[in-house]
Protein backbone atom coordinates (compact mmCIF):
# COMPACT_ATOMS: atom_id res chain seq x y z
CA UNK A 1 0.00 0.00 0.00
CA UNK A 2 1.49 3.27 -0.83
CA UNK A 3 2.71 5.02 2.33
CA UNK A 4 0.09 8.20 2.47
CA UNK A 5 -2.72 5.68 1.37
CA UNK A 6 -1.35 3.53 4.29
CA UNK A 7 -1.30 6.40 6.94
CA UNK A 8 -4.34 7.38 5.74
CA UNK A 9 -6.00 3.95 6.38
CA UNK A 10 -3.95 3.05 10.11
CA UNK A 11 -5.97 6.96 11.21
CA UNK A 12 -9.39 6.31 9.86
CA UNK A 13 -9.87 2.85 8.54
CA UNK A 14 -11.48 2.06 12.48
CA UNK A 15 -13.69 4.91 12.49
CA UNK A 16 -14.66 4.00 8.80
CA UNK A 17 -15.36 0.26 9.54
CA UNK A 18 -17.78 1.09 12.29
CA UNK A 19 -19.59 3.62 9.93
CA UNK A 20 -19.68 0.64 7.23
CA UNK A 21 -20.87 -1.69 10.23
CA UNK A 22 -23.65 0.87 10.91
CA UNK A 23 -24.80 0.65 7.95
CA UNK A 24 -24.69 -2.84 6.76
CA UNK A 25 -25.00 -4.80 9.99
CA UNK A 26 -22.59 -7.69 8.28
CA UNK A 27 -19.21 -7.86 8.58
CA UNK A 28 -18.83 -9.18 5.64
CA UNK A 29 -20.96 -6.73 3.98
CA UNK A 30 -19.07 -3.41 5.71
CA UNK A 31 -15.65 -5.05 4.49
CA UNK A 32 -17.45 -5.09 0.35
CA UNK A 33 -19.07 -1.32 1.07
CA UNK A 34 -15.56 -0.04 2.66
CA UNK A 35 -13.80 -1.77 -0.09
CA UNK A 36 -15.57 -0.52 -3.27
CA UNK A 37 -15.69 3.41 -1.55
CA UNK A 38 -12.14 3.31 -1.02
CA UNK A 39 -11.75 1.42 -4.51
CA UNK A 40 -13.56 4.25 -6.25
CA UNK A 41 -12.22 7.21 -4.63
CA UNK A 42 -8.81 5.68 -5.34
CA UNK A 43 -9.81 5.40 -8.99
CA UNK A 44 -10.92 8.77 -9.37
CA UNK A 45 -8.73 10.62 -6.68
CA UNK A 46 -5.04 10.30 -8.02
CA UNK A 47 -3.85 12.99 -5.44
CA UNK A 48 -3.72 11.15 -2.16
CA UNK A 49 -6.29 10.09 -0.11
CA UNK A 50 -9.92 11.89 -0.35
CA UNK A 51 -11.61 14.73 2.66
CA UNK A 52 -13.09 12.20 5.22
CA UNK A 53 -16.50 13.60 4.86
CA UNK A 54 -16.26 12.83 1.41
CA UNK A 55 -16.00 9.57 2.15
CA UNK A 56 -18.57 8.86 4.50
CA UNK A 57 -20.57 10.61 2.14
CA UNK A 58 -19.48 7.71 -0.78
CA UNK A 59 -19.50 5.04 1.82
CA UNK A 60 -23.50 5.69 2.93
CA UNK A 61 -24.41 5.82 -1.05
CA UNK A 62 -22.31 2.52 -1.90
CA UNK A 63 -23.97 1.11 1.57
CA UNK A 64 -27.63 1.52 -0.15
CA UNK A 65 -26.34 0.57 -3.71
CA UNK A 66 -25.37 -2.48 -1.78
CA UNK A 67 -28.20 -3.11 0.04
CA UNK A 68 -30.50 -2.68 -3.34
CA UNK A 69 -28.54 -6.26 -4.50
CA UNK A 70 -30.85 -8.41 -3.16
CA UNK A 71 -29.68 -11.51 -4.90
CA UNK A 72 -26.03 -11.43 -4.40
CA UNK A 73 -26.60 -10.44 -0.48
CA UNK A 74 -28.33 -13.37 -0.32
CA UNK A 75 -25.88 -15.56 -1.26
CA UNK A 76 -23.40 -13.51 0.54
CA UNK A 77 -25.32 -14.17 4.09
CA UNK A 78 -25.45 -17.78 3.18
CA UNK A 79 -21.84 -17.13 2.97
CA UNK A 80 -21.05 -15.78 5.83
CA UNK A 81 -23.90 -17.41 7.94
CA UNK A 82 -20.71 -19.26 9.96
CA UNK A 83 -19.12 -15.73 10.61
CA UNK A 84 -18.90 -14.86 14.28
CA UNK A 85 -21.60 -11.74 15.06
CA UNK A 86 -20.51 -8.28 14.35
CA UNK A 87 -18.59 -5.67 16.96
CA UNK A 88 -18.89 -2.35 16.99
CA UNK A 89 -16.01 -1.96 19.15
CA UNK A 90 -12.96 -3.07 20.14
CA UNK A 91 -11.92 -3.06 23.70
CA UNK A 92 -10.29 -4.50 26.42
CA UNK A 93 -11.65 -7.35 28.88
CA UNK A 94 -11.82 -4.38 31.47
CA UNK A 95 -14.05 -2.47 29.59
CA UNK A 96 -15.85 -4.66 27.03
CA UNK A 97 -19.23 -5.29 29.45
CA UNK A 98 -19.43 -1.79 28.95
CA UNK A 99 -18.65 -1.53 25.40
CA UNK A 100 -21.30 -4.49 24.50
CA UNK A 101 -24.17 -2.31 26.50
CA UNK A 102 -23.09 1.00 24.67
CA UNK A 103 -23.39 -1.35 21.21
CA UNK A 104 -26.67 -2.95 22.47
CA UNK A 105 -28.12 0.00 22.96
CA UNK A 106 -26.90 2.12 19.57
CA UNK A 107 -28.45 -0.42 18.09
CA UNK A 108 -31.63 -0.12 19.37
CA UNK A 109 -31.55 3.47 18.26
CA UNK A 110 -33.62 4.86 15.39
CA UNK A 111 -31.32 3.92 12.37
CA UNK A 112 -30.99 7.93 11.29
CA UNK A 113 -30.49 8.94 15.01
CA UNK A 114 -27.96 5.81 14.63
CA UNK A 115 -25.62 7.55 11.91
CA UNK A 116 -25.87 11.01 13.09
CA UNK A 117 -24.51 9.69 16.75
CA UNK A 118 -21.50 7.77 15.10
CA UNK A 119 -20.80 10.32 12.19
CA UNK A 120 -20.04 13.03 15.59
CA UNK A 121 -18.84 10.80 18.42
CA UNK A 122 -16.48 8.54 16.24
CA UNK A 123 -16.78 9.70 12.81
CA UNK A 124 -15.48 13.21 14.23
CA UNK A 125 -17.57 15.19 11.53
CA UNK A 126 -19.10 18.61 11.86
CA UNK A 127 -23.06 19.03 11.91
CA UNK A 128 -22.89 21.00 8.72
CA UNK A 129 -20.67 17.86 7.34
CA UNK A 130 -22.97 14.98 8.37
CA UNK A 131 -26.25 17.68 6.77
CA UNK A 132 -24.29 16.92 3.86
CA UNK A 133 -23.51 13.03 4.47
CA UNK A 134 -26.40 12.11 5.28
CA UNK A 135 -28.78 14.88 3.45
CA UNK A 136 -29.95 16.94 6.02
CA UNK A 137 -29.29 20.26 7.34
CA UNK A 138 -26.74 20.96 10.10
CA UNK A 139 -29.88 22.34 12.42
CA UNK A 140 -31.72 18.89 11.88
CA UNK A 141 -28.37 17.25 12.23
CA UNK A 142 -27.53 18.66 15.73
CA UNK A 143 -31.16 18.03 17.30
CA UNK A 144 -30.58 14.18 15.76
CA UNK A 145 -27.81 14.13 17.66
CA UNK A 146 -28.88 15.33 20.75
CA UNK A 147 -31.91 13.21 20.72
CA UNK A 148 -29.98 9.90 19.94
CA UNK A 149 -27.44 10.90 23.07
CA UNK A 150 -30.40 11.16 25.23
CA UNK A 151 -32.04 8.20 24.35
CA UNK A 152 -28.50 6.51 24.75
CA UNK A 153 -27.78 7.51 27.80
CA UNK A 154 -31.19 6.74 29.34
CA UNK A 155 -31.03 3.00 27.79
CA UNK A 156 -27.71 2.88 29.67
CA UNK A 157 -28.83 4.46 33.02
CA UNK A 158 -29.80 1.61 35.29
CA UNK A 159 -33.50 1.69 35.66
CA UNK A 160 -34.70 2.58 39.48
CA UNK A 161 -35.09 -0.45 41.72
CA UNK B 1 -30.32 15.97 31.56
CA UNK B 2 -28.02 18.94 31.60
CA UNK B 3 -25.15 19.58 29.42
CA UNK B 4 -22.34 18.67 31.70
CA UNK B 5 -24.08 15.31 32.20
CA UNK B 6 -24.26 15.21 27.83
CA UNK B 7 -20.81 16.25 27.67
CA UNK B 8 -19.55 13.61 30.00
CA UNK B 9 -21.14 10.99 28.49
CA UNK B 10 -19.97 12.23 25.00
CA UNK B 11 -16.35 11.72 26.43
CA UNK B 12 -17.34 8.53 27.72
CA UNK B 13 -18.55 7.39 24.32
CA UNK B 14 -15.33 8.47 22.51
CA UNK B 15 -13.69 7.05 25.05
CA UNK B 16 -14.45 3.64 23.04
CA UNK B 17 -12.81 2.35 20.06
CA UNK B 18 -14.61 1.26 17.08
CA UNK B 19 -13.12 -1.95 16.22
CA UNK B 20 -10.07 -2.19 13.59
CA UNK B 21 -10.84 -3.27 9.84
CA UNK B 22 -9.73 -6.96 9.39
CA UNK B 23 -6.20 -7.90 8.51
CA UNK B 24 -8.06 -9.85 5.13
CA UNK B 25 -9.79 -6.39 4.44
CA UNK B 26 -6.37 -4.45 4.99
CA UNK B 27 -4.49 -7.18 2.69
CA UNK B 28 -7.32 -6.70 -0.34
CA UNK B 29 -7.01 -3.13 0.13
CA UNK B 30 -2.89 -2.87 0.32
CA UNK B 31 -4.07 -4.54 -3.53
CA UNK B 32 -6.05 -2.42 -4.67
CA UNK B 33 -4.14 0.24 -3.87
CA UNK B 34 -0.76 -1.07 -4.88
CA UNK B 35 -2.78 -1.60 -8.38
CA UNK B 36 -3.65 1.25 -8.53
CA UNK B 37 -0.53 2.68 -7.82
CA UNK B 38 1.37 0.25 -10.02
CA UNK B 39 -1.23 1.89 -12.98
CA UNK B 40 -0.28 5.52 -12.47
CA UNK B 41 3.05 6.55 -13.71
CA UNK B 42 2.55 3.99 -16.45
CA UNK B 43 2.58 5.80 -20.12
CA UNK B 44 -0.86 5.90 -21.52
CA UNK B 45 -1.48 2.39 -23.66
CA UNK B 46 -2.61 1.74 -26.85
CA UNK B 47 -6.49 0.95 -26.56
CA UNK B 48 -5.81 -1.99 -28.36
CA UNK B 49 -3.33 -3.29 -25.82
CA UNK B 50 -5.73 -2.17 -23.38
CA UNK B 51 -8.53 -3.97 -24.56
CA UNK B 52 -6.34 -7.03 -24.72
CA UNK B 53 -5.05 -6.83 -21.23
CA UNK B 54 -8.83 -6.37 -20.14
CA UNK B 55 -9.88 -9.86 -22.69
CA UNK B 56 -6.76 -11.56 -20.88
CA UNK B 57 -7.92 -10.39 -17.27
CA UNK B 58 -11.41 -12.03 -18.30
CA UNK B 59 -10.53 -15.20 -20.11
CA UNK B 60 -7.21 -15.81 -18.16
CA UNK B 61 -8.95 -19.03 -16.42
CA UNK B 62 -9.54 -20.22 -19.59
CA UNK B 63 -6.59 -19.94 -21.40
CA UNK B 64 -4.80 -21.33 -18.24
CA UNK B 65 -7.19 -24.49 -18.15
CA UNK B 66 -6.85 -24.38 -22.28
CA UNK B 67 -2.99 -24.90 -21.17
CA UNK B 68 -3.53 -27.87 -18.29
CA UNK B 69 -5.14 -29.40 -21.41
CA UNK B 70 -3.18 -28.88 -23.64
CA UNK B 71 0.05 -30.19 -21.32
CA UNK B 72 -2.19 -32.98 -20.19
CA UNK B 73 -2.59 -34.16 -23.92
CA UNK B 74 1.59 -33.86 -24.19
CA UNK B 75 1.78 -36.10 -21.51
CA UNK B 76 -0.70 -38.32 -22.76
CA UNK B 77 0.98 -38.32 -26.12
CA UNK B 78 4.58 -38.75 -25.08
CA UNK B 79 5.18 -42.55 -24.95
CA UNK B 80 8.27 -44.10 -24.34
CA UNK B 81 10.05 -46.22 -27.31
CA UNK B 82 9.54 -49.74 -26.23
CA UNK B 83 12.46 -52.10 -25.37
CA UNK B 84 13.58 -54.07 -28.90
CA UNK B 85 13.30 -57.48 -28.39
CA UNK B 86 16.48 -58.88 -27.44
CA UNK B 87 17.54 -60.71 -30.96
CA UNK B 88 17.02 -57.84 -32.55
CA UNK B 89 19.44 -55.85 -30.43
CA UNK B 90 21.59 -59.08 -30.86
CA UNK B 91 21.65 -58.69 -34.79
CA UNK B 92 21.36 -54.60 -34.59
CA UNK B 93 24.57 -54.84 -32.79
CA UNK B 94 27.82 -53.07 -34.26
CA UNK B 95 29.83 -56.18 -36.03
CA UNK B 96 32.92 -56.98 -34.24
CA UNK B 97 31.79 -56.11 -30.79
CA UNK B 98 31.05 -59.16 -28.66
CA UNK B 99 27.61 -59.16 -27.96
CA UNK B 100 26.67 -59.56 -24.02
CA UNK B 101 25.37 -62.75 -22.79
CA UNK B 102 21.64 -63.05 -23.13
CA UNK B 103 21.22 -62.67 -18.86
CA UNK B 104 23.70 -59.41 -19.22
CA UNK B 105 21.24 -58.31 -21.67
CA UNK B 106 18.11 -58.94 -20.06
CA UNK B 107 18.91 -57.31 -16.70
CA UNK B 108 20.66 -53.94 -18.62
CA UNK B 109 16.88 -54.02 -20.35
CA UNK B 110 15.30 -53.95 -16.95
CA UNK B 111 17.67 -52.41 -15.35
CA UNK B 112 16.64 -49.08 -17.43
CA UNK B 113 13.42 -46.97 -16.34
CA UNK B 114 10.64 -46.51 -18.47
CA UNK B 115 8.42 -44.28 -16.85
CA UNK B 116 5.06 -42.92 -18.05
CA UNK B 117 2.32 -41.07 -17.02
CA UNK B 118 -0.41 -42.98 -15.83
CA UNK B 119 -2.03 -40.61 -13.82
CA UNK B 120 -3.02 -36.79 -13.52
CA UNK B 121 -4.95 -35.13 -11.11
CA UNK B 122 -5.66 -31.33 -10.10
CA UNK B 123 -6.64 -30.49 -6.55
CA UNK B 124 -8.20 -27.53 -5.36
CA UNK B 125 -6.56 -26.70 -2.28
CA UNK B 126 -7.92 -22.79 -1.65
CA UNK B 127 -10.34 -20.44 -3.00
CA UNK B 128 -9.99 -17.29 -1.89
CA UNK B 129 -12.34 -14.33 -2.23
CA UNK B 130 -9.97 -11.29 -2.65
CA UNK B 131 -13.38 -9.12 -2.94
CA UNK B 132 -14.29 -6.47 -5.63
CA UNK B 133 -11.89 -5.09 -7.88
CA UNK B 134 -12.42 -2.04 -10.40
CA UNK B 135 -11.27 -3.53 -14.02
CA UNK B 136 -9.81 -0.99 -16.59
CA UNK B 137 -13.17 -0.61 -18.33
CA UNK B 138 -14.72 0.85 -14.98
CA UNK B 139 -16.84 -2.37 -14.56
CA UNK B 140 -16.57 -4.26 -10.67
CA UNK B 141 -15.50 -7.50 -10.41
CA UNK B 142 -15.36 -9.89 -7.61
CA UNK B 143 -11.88 -11.94 -8.09
CA UNK B 144 -11.21 -15.02 -7.15
CA UNK B 145 -7.89 -16.65 -6.00
CA UNK B 146 -7.87 -20.76 -6.77
CA UNK B 147 -5.07 -22.36 -5.64
CA UNK B 148 -4.34 -26.25 -6.80
CA UNK B 149 -1.84 -28.46 -6.59
CA UNK B 150 -1.30 -30.49 -10.27
CA UNK B 151 -0.15 -33.90 -9.60
CA UNK B 152 1.55 -36.56 -12.28
CA UNK B 153 1.80 -39.98 -11.52
CA UNK B 154 4.72 -42.09 -13.21
CA UNK B 155 4.99 -45.48 -13.41
CA UNK B 156 7.48 -47.87 -14.67
CA UNK B 157 6.11 -50.92 -16.20
CA UNK B 158 8.98 -52.92 -15.78
CA UNK B 159 8.78 -53.32 -12.20
CA UNK B 160 6.07 -50.77 -10.60
CA UNK B 161 7.82 -48.68 -9.27
CA UNK B 162 6.44 -45.20 -8.85
CA UNK B 163 6.73 -41.33 -8.37
CA UNK B 164 4.73 -38.67 -8.30
CA UNK B 165 5.36 -34.84 -9.50
CA UNK B 166 3.14 -32.15 -7.64
CA UNK B 167 3.40 -28.71 -8.88
CA UNK B 168 1.86 -25.58 -7.52
CA UNK B 169 -0.92 -23.68 -9.58
CA UNK B 170 -2.58 -20.24 -9.28
CA UNK B 171 -6.00 -18.93 -11.07
CA UNK B 172 -7.55 -15.93 -11.10
CA UNK B 173 -11.02 -15.62 -11.75
CA UNK B 174 -12.76 -12.52 -12.51
CA UNK B 175 -17.00 -12.90 -12.05
CA UNK B 176 -18.33 -9.81 -13.11
CA UNK B 177 -20.49 -7.68 -10.45
CA UNK B 178 -23.55 -5.62 -11.71
CA UNK B 179 -23.71 -2.59 -10.01
CA UNK B 180 -27.02 -0.24 -10.21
Amino acid sequence: MQTDWKAWFDTHGSRLMLFARQQTRREADAEDVLQETLARLCEAGRNGPPDLPLVYTALRRTAIDHARRRERRRVREERVAADEPIAFFDEGVEARERAHLVEEALRRLPEPQQEVLILKIWGELTFAQIGETVGISPHTAASRYRYALQALKQQLSPSPL
Amino acid sequence: MTDEELNAFEEELRALRPGPPSARLRARLETLVDERAGDRPRPAAPADTLAWKQRLRRHGHWLAIAAGLALALAVYLWRPFEPLPEDTASANGAPGLAAPSSGEAALAVDAEPRFRAVKARNTLKHRIDEGLVTLDGGLSARRYRFQFVDTIVWEDPNDGSRFEVSTPREELVLVPVHTF
